[in-house]
């Protein structure tokens, strides 16, 4: 599924915190967004999924503009933060409900969970325990499954290695890029670990105050060294 | 380190501070001081002063025991446990149990029975024993103050009992000692009084500093409902799971249950169905002032989802109709008790299902986020002027069903009551279509306002 950008722009009051005149992100590439805090890859996410209203511009999947047509939902994984899990619900509970709203059966989820065993350690499922009641990497993980146990055509993750052991953010790095090679997944994430978004991401986009500064291909690592630079110089 | 802790509790304390909720607490504290008052005058007018009015005293002190108890069981919320944060720093178990009990001094609970009881001390008894007499009901007060704080710090029933023991163990000791009152000096009976106080601040003090305690979240669930994928029986599980809105939606219903039980002695009057409507009512009155507030916790997740507004509110209206249903079944007896009129019954119902509850449904437009895993009492958090205001609107169906019943025949009322709920059932998809639109037009104001 391609994704189009045209004259996004987001202000709070005078402040721009992004500001995009025109990006196309291609179906099946997994793009990885990267820059300091305030950089705008949350907002950039958030105006992709229609949680928050754009001051001009629009954002367009699969040639619908995402504020207008709710289509993009139906085949949408995303995960942002807490706000997306429903906290008195126990993991399969709440897995159950995703796949209810996204007509998936019992042995399909189930099937599909099992792949996601590695990730959950056998602290997830069967534990008993509401989502509120999970420690905060845990939370995030139940999340990501959340949003890949659809099989989405469009996967978008804010940070997915924030909170996580380095095994599980192994893990997380394989599924992802896994999703997006054997279903030709577009995949947006956004990360502040460089070393894992160079080594899984297709293309790299550089945020800098709300405006993409580097728009940079990534075939086996060619961006590091850039964006080594860049962040060195940022320091 | 008891200073600083005080010092720190201070700090928080300020920096909750609401003036709204102050203004709130007062005002509600304002009115049952004036009715206090009232009562006091009335009795004052009809008796005066008689002589030997401190003999009641012990009584009164010895009477508020349980009534004060169960007031702080609801209301009282102390801060029994060290967070992370304290626990990591040098502070002696202790200094935190000393702290627990300064901080009960503090307490509004601790205070509020014997304030309100002041007006009568000070009507009935001389001055020189005003004074003693409040200090005894002060003490009583703090007896069941500290007990509140051991049973809150008490880990599971096991340890949560013996303090509910000793309450009724205490009540009755203190009852049995008020009659001494009758034969002994007043003051040597006072004082005796309030050594007892302070011994039964000392058993439960000394309780709660046995307890240890962790600030451990729950390890488990405490059930687990089988289905619970649905959108529909998010409604239920919301409800089921969070304290703030289960208690919520059942004391309510159950006050105003007790009050149709007691209220048709007087005949089916008027007040009588205005108990009634609020029964049926009031479970969907509570949630439906805050549409939207419980799932405000979730909604980027909702609405990332394949899930339309429509569905959500269509769910909840037929929620909010089933809610209603059980209070219907609990006044079923009156048809037998009162002769109340089983049609009309029904019909306040269909009103309740089909029409108050539309008049609810706006509130999604204006709600903001519930913070589910508070306490329910005395929680303002989520509330706004527009919700107050719009909590005008809710009186239309009231009014309308007072007037109905006050005016007309009960058999003519069912026949009006049944068929505007019948009416509103038969539109209720189209306004909440409307409701939709015009909620999907403004959902980012709305996403905003959770998020805050």
């Amino acid at each position: 599924m391609e994704i189009k950008i045209q004259n996004l722009v987001k202000q709070y009051g005078k402040n721009t915190v992004l500001n995009i005149p025109e990006l196309t992100i291609n179906s099946g590439e997994l793009v990885g967004l990267v820059g300091n805090n305030g950089a705008g890859k949350t907002t950039l996410m958030r105006l992709m999924l229609d949680l928050i209203e754009a001051t001009e511009g629009y954002v367009e999947t699969d040639g619908q503009r995402v504020d207008e047509d709710a289509a993009w939902k139906t085949f949408t994984g995303s995960f942002i933060d807490g706000r997306f899990l429903i906290d008195f619900y126990t993991p399969e509970e709440y897995f159950a409900f995703i796949a209810r709203a996204y007509d998936i059966d019992k042995a399909t989820l189930d099937s599909r969970l099992e792949q996601y065993r590695p990730l959950m350690h056998d602290e997830i499922l069967g534990t008993k325990k509401y989502l509120r009641q999970f420690s905060e990497g845990n939370r995030q993980k139940t999340g990501i499954i959340g949003a890949m146990v659809i099989n989405p055509k469009v996967l978008i993750l804010d940070e997915p290695f924030n909170y996580l052991d380095p095994s599980s953010q192994i893990t997380v790095a394989k599924l992802i890029r896994q999703m997006n090679e054997q279903l030709g997944t577009t995949v947006i994430i956004s990360s502040h670990n460089l070393s894992f978004v160079s080594e899984i991401s297709t293309r790299i986009l550089l945020l800098e105050k709300g405006v993409v500064i580097k728009d940079l291909p990534n075939h086996d690592g060619s961006a590091t060294k850039e964006l080594e630079d860049y962040f060195n110089t940022a320091e | 380190m008891l200073k600083l802790l005080l010092r720190l509790w201070a700090d928080q304390k300020r920096r909750d501070f609401k003036w709204g909720r102050f203004l709130g607490e007062a005002y509600f504290f304002a009115l049952f001081m004036i009715v206090s008052c009232i009562v006091t005058f009335a009795i004052y007018e009809e008796t005066g002063v008689a002589e030997g009015m401190e003999k009641i005293i012990p009584f009164i002190a010895a009477g508020i025991i349980i009534p004060d108890f169960i007031n702080k069981l609801l209301m009282k919320h102390d801060e029994t446990v060290m967070d992370h944060y304290l626990k990591s720093k040098p502070i002696p178990e202790r200094t935190w149990n000393r702290f627990m009990l300064t901080t009960n001094l503090f307490s509004f609970w601790n205070w509020a029975i014997p304030i309100l009881l002041l007006p009568f001390c000070v009507l009935f008894l001389k001055w020189q024993l005003i004074l003693p007499s409040f200090l005894l009901l002060l003490g009583v007060s703090f007896v069941g103050g500290v007990a509140i704080t051991a049973f809150c710090r008490a880990r599971g029933w096991t340890n949560k009992w013996p303090v509910l023991v000793a309450m009724v163990i205490w009540q009755i000791f203190a009852f049995i000692y008020s009659f001494t009152s009758i034969v002994m000096p007043w003051w040597a009976h006072i004082t005796g009084f309030l050594l007892l106080c302070v011994g039964g601040i000392a058993v439960f003090y000394n309780y709660l500093c046995d307890q240890r305690r962790y600030d451990e979240s729950k390890a488990r669930a405490d059930r687990l409902f089988l289905g619970a994928s649905s959108l529909f029986s998010m409604e239920y599980i919301s409800v089921l799971r969070s304290k703030r809105m289960r208690v919520a939606t059942l004391i309510l219903p159950l006050v105003f249950i007790f009050n149709c039980y007691t209220q048709h002695i007087n005949g089916l009057n008027v007040m009588f169905y205005l108990m009634l409507m609020f029964a049926v009512f009031a479970p969907s009155m509570m949630l439906g002032q805050w549409v939207f507030g419980i799932e405000g916790n979730y909604f980027d997740g909702l609405w990332t989802k394949p899930v339309s507004i429509r569905e959500i509110l269509s769910n909840k209206f037929r929620f909010f109709a089933l809610l209603n249903i059980l209070p219907t079944l609990l006044v079923i007896p009156l048809i037998w008790i009162a002769g109340l009129s089983p049609w009309l019954l029904l019909a306040t119902w269909l009103f309740t299902a089909g029409f108050a509850n539309l008049t609810l449904m706006p509130t999604a437009l204006i709600s903001s986020r519930l913070e589910l895993f508070q306490s329910a009492f005395f929680n303002y958090q989520g509330a706004s002027m527009a919700v107050n205001v719009y909590g005008l609107v809710v009186l239309v169906p009231l009014a309308i069903y007072c007037l109905c019943t006050w005016l007309l025949s009960p058999e003519v009322c069912a026949i009006i009551f049944s068929a505007v709920g019948i009416v509103g059932f038969a539109l209720y998809p189209f306004v909440l279509g409307w409701l939709s639109r015009t909620y999907e037009r403004r959902r980012y104001t709305c996403f905003e306002r959770y998020r805050q």
